[in-house]
């Protein structure tokens, strides 16, 4: 069976026109499951920022510093 | 090793690609939100990155200490992001994220210079880009922000 180019991109087109639905049914779906207001959001971002704050200064105190 | 590098510069993309579908829904503090989000999701994992690439021997020390204190300090600079996100001053929050993408910049110059492994300054270069890219994105959702101050 002969594959029509127009019917193939008119394909893509449709489906790529699809694709910021898609996310954003994605987004909205996950924003529900995850339920947290922006408050809860950056209060938990603050708590990871200084675990990585900690981590870094472990690494830097743990690394020796080159004497000139 | 290079299975870590790997892992990391398609976390990164991973990171880069979802910020990017923020653009669809919801409010311009809670995409800015979204995107803070993105952006310390894209530092950790560039930090254990490099802790990584700094274990294998592919950075030195004195870099290494450097890399570590941007990092240190992107993320305290974040934390003062939030703060301002979450009080609706965007103004601040601008301002702030601004300074991270001009620090970002020195670290990718300052980094390049060191970094002797043509892989690993691969790596680092792209992983600089794409915390680059995540910050760009959360300017862009803090200029749709209205001020409350």
């Amino acid at each position: 069976m002969p594959v029509n180019a127009e019917l193939v991109l008119n394909i893509i087109t449709i489906v790529l026109k699809l694709e910021p639905i898609g996310l954003q049914l994605a987004q909205d779906l996950l924003s529900k499951l995850d339920g947290k207001t922006d408050a809860q959001i950056l209060t938990d971002e603050n708590l990871a920022l200084d675990a990585i704050v900690a981590k870094a200064k472990a690494e830097i105190a743990k690394t020796p510093a080159i004497q000139p | 090793m290079r299975r870590k590098q790997i892992t990391m510069a398609g976390f990164l993309t991973v990171v880069v690609l979802w910020a990017s579908a923020f653009s669809c829904s919801g409010s311009a503090v809670h995409k800015a939100t979204l995107a803070s989000r993105d952006f310390r999701l894209a530092l950790q994992a560039f930090q254990d990155g490099e802790i990584a690439w700094h274990d294998s021997g592919k950075v030195p020390d004195d870099t290494h200490r450097a890399i570590q204190s941007y990092i240190a300090d992107a993320a305290n600079v974040t934390k003062q992001v939030n703060a301002q996100l979450g009080a609706g001053n965007s103004v601040s929050a601008t301002q702030l994220v601004q300074q991270l993408l001009v620090s970002t910049d020195v670290l990718l110059n300052d980094g390049a210079l060191h970094i002797k492994d043509k892989t690993t300054l691969a790596s680092f270069e792209a992983g600089i880009q794409g915390i680059k890219t995540v910050i760009t994105n959360v300017q862009i959702y803090l200029g749709g922000v209205t001020n409350a101050s």
